[in-house]
């Protein structure tokens, strides 16, 4: 009786997942769409100095970082949705897919709405859908349109990422389209995009008619269209929070405090979110993105790039302090902090210590500008590609009177290649991770995105 | 156009007397062709010359700037997959539509007839896209006021023109002013040490038949950060 006894118990240790101890019953994932590791630099010099540490750094005492390999299913360089799907899914698949299965082809939308034939692909879990079923409350939040690939990734399956329409129907409470896996819904859903919820009627391109938000209020939701109106929001007694607050991407951090503008900071948002979610006793899924560090990259723009990185750190900031309130030591609460992809943008040159990282490169020795062959000085920030890449280089002035100059808020960083876009980068991107026992220790050496799924269902004991 | 209008405010600064534009921003209709131009010796001994046109087109609540291409330019080379997700945001080769609206605000948009669309960014996206937002500089090419602080030089001048010239330690500006046209007729930058220099000429041509901005019938919208991602 003893010998079965003890061996039911071994069984039993076996079966479990061996991360139980450290079993999370919150998490927070944090995405900064297009993050990758000279970004992580560029903002830490930008804004702590060359020796300083960006609170993402700070996670676990710096020893809980992997690095994760981003290639898609067809793809060396992957683009956001199926690198965002990978995490949230455990699958790789297409360029341009979201949470679908590997075979599903990308099927150009027409206009925003689904082109997607019945039987291209299978919808696959996601990890915030598995969270819903176990009764966690589950949210995003994002920086981009609520329908962006990375937020939709989370909890929306569709052929192609630009049918925008169809992904906020899939949000949609019991509407046509409502992807059934969300049960009674989203808990929290914050960002720009509210064109992809209204009529063409009010000023939104939908081409259905419906008004998503009156649907979404209709079933209980509270709606939030600026940072103010989100600011009044009581957290503490609002279960189902929609906030849409732009017709489409929210602004650049950079624009948002210049300008003054009515919109909230991922700050704002973030702890707004977990205020809602965090009140659910069987805990809570959270996924935080910083999705307009991508669109600066794009625009080779870095100061607006480390700007927004800063933004999304101190998001970070926020939520662990938060955290730390609500489960001191975070026994319960995994945090992870990553990147879906690179993009083309390097340190470049031998630059002093100390330079402003969005100047022109000094040299260490001497503090002089350093010049190319032609003898004009260049940028420590530039790109392997893009639009900006002058016929003549000529010598750039280090100061913010105008965009032509190195310093100003939308001067473009010169490329080596000229595209008309600048492109992702196809090199491995950090992943930062804590909380929640052994399971963040798990976060570690070089592993694949899809790996990233199955440490996030452990972690959460599913 | 608009990498003309960085060269102007790199020449006149930001800060010269913005209140004059909105006094008398009702500018003649006119059409013309700029000749961009530039000259630079590297320390290599390599010269290197650039030159291209644009057509001007100008009503008094609109400005149309469309690259010239000659005969024989080779197509224009798509990125792969700009018709899947990634999105073209070169817009060298489209044409730029900037327009007051009814607020006498400037508003700049992209046309690409090949795709039949008109791109339109945020007003705080302008600048990153080479518009300052100054209907000043669109329609006249430059701060029209910052000519009165820049030295009148004897040098011949067709009739109703002169030149004006500012030099710095190692920057030289001389614009040619036509008055009645409200717009230059020539300007030249350059490098006191000749190592470099820039010329943009602009030639008037009879108006067309139908503005450029009123046969858009058909094309379709897209927002500038929808080419993003």
């Amino acid at each position: 009786m003893k010998k079965t006894l003890l061996a039911a118990l071994f069984v039993s240790a076996f079966a479990q997942p061996s991360l139980a101890a450290g079993e999370a019953k919150n998490v927070i994932f944090f995405l900064g769409d297009g993050m990758g590791p000279a970004t992580v630099t560029a903002a830490r010099i930008y804004k702590y100095k060359e020796e300083g540490e960006l609170n993402m750094e700070k996670l676990d005492g710096k020893t809980r970082t992997a690095r994760v390999k981003t290639f898609s299913n067809d793809a060396q360089t992957t683009d956001s949705a199926p690198s965002m799907s990978a995490y949230m899914t455990g699958v790789k698949m297409n360029n341009e897919v979201i949470s679908m299965s590997p075979d599903t082809k990308p099927t150009k939308p027409n206009g925003k709405d689904s082109a997607c034939a019945a039987n291209n692909g299978k919808p696959v879990d996601t990890i915030l859908e598995l969270a819903k079923a176990k009764g966690k409350a589950v949210g995003a939040v994002t920086t981009t349109t609520v329908t962006h690939a990375t937020p939709a990734a989370t909890y929306a399956h569709i052929c192609h990422r630009d049918a925008e329409n169809a992904i906020a129907a899939q949000a949609a409470v019991g509407g046509l389209g409502y992807n059934s896996k969300l049960g009674d819904g989203l808990d929290v859903l914050m960002g720009g995009g509210w064109q992809f919820f209204r009529p063409t009627g009010a000023s939104g391109v939908r081409t259905d008619g419906r008004d998503l938000i009156a649907e979404l209020q209709a079933k209980g939701y509270t709606y939030a269209a600026s940072g103010s109106q989100l600011a009044a929001v009581d957290g503490k007694n609002t279960s189902k929070l929609l906030g849409l607050f732009n017709k489409s991407h929210l602004s650049y951090e950079l624009d948002r405090v210049k300008g003054k503008l009515d919109e909230p900071s991922l700050k704002d948002m973030t702890l707004k979110a977990i205020e809602v979610l965090a009140k659910k006793p069987e805990g809570f899924f959270l996924m935080v993105e910083g999705g307009r560090i991508d669109h600066a990259l794009h625009g080779t723009n870095a100061k607006k790039v480390l700007d927004d990185t800063i933004a999304f750190d101190d998001a970070i900031k926020a939520a662990l302090d938060e955290m730390q309130k609500r489960d001191p030591g975070l026994k319960n609460t995994l945090i992870v902090v990553t990147a879906d992809h690179d993009h083309t943008m390097t340190i470049n040159g031998y630059g002093k210590r100390g330079s402003n990282i969005l100047g022109t490169v000094k040299d260490y020795k001497t503090g002089a500008e350093s010049k190319d062959v032609n003898g004009n000085n260049y940028t420590t920030l530039v790109f392997g590609n893009g639009p900006n890449r002058k016929p003549v280089r000529s010598n750039l002035l280090e100061g913010d009177a105008d965009k032509s100059q190195v310093l100003h808020d939308d001067y473009q960083q010169e490329t080596g290649v000229r595209l008309g876009s600048e492109t992702h980068g196809g090199g491995d991107v950090m992943l930062f991770a804590t909380g929640a026992g052994v399971a963040s220790k798990t976060f570690k050496g070089t592993i694949d995105n899809t790996k990233v799924f199955s440490l996030l269902k452990s972690a959460y004991g599913f | 156009m608009i990498e003309f209008m960085s060269i102007i405010r790199a020449i006149f600064g930001l800060a010269l007397l913005p209140a004059l534009a909105s006094a008398a921003s009702q500018p003649q209709q006119l059409s013309a062709i700029m000749t961009f131009e530039s000259k630079v010796l590297s320390s290599e001994g390599v010269e290197k010359q650039t030159r291209f046109q644009e057509r001007f087109i100008r009503d008094g609540r609109n400005v149309w700037t469309v690259r010239l291409l000659p005969a024989g330019t080779p197509p224009h080379v798509h990125q792969a997959g700009d018709h899947q997700h990634k999105h073209d945001t070169n817009f060298v080769l489209a044409a730029k539509w900037i327009a007051l609206d009814a607020q006498q605000k400037a508003q700049l948009k992209f046309v690409r007839q090949e795709t039949k669309t008109i791109i339109t960014p945020r007003t705080e996206e302008f600048a990153g896209l080479g518009f300052d937002g100054s209907w000043e500089h669109a329609a006249y090419l430059l701060d029209r006021s910052a000519l009165q602080q820049m030295r009148v030089l004897s040098k011949p001048a067709p009739a109703g023109c002169q030149w004006y010239e500012r030099s710095g330690d190692k920057l030289y500006t001389r614009v040619l002013w036509d008055q009645a046209w409200q717009l230059p007729r020539q300007i030249e930058t350059g490098s006191l040490d000749g190592l470099s220099f820039n010329r943009i000429s602009i030639e008037r041509r009879p108006m067309p038949a139908t503005m450029p901005w009123r046969t858009l019938a058909g094309y379709r919208a897209v927002a500038y950060e929808d080419l993003l991602d």
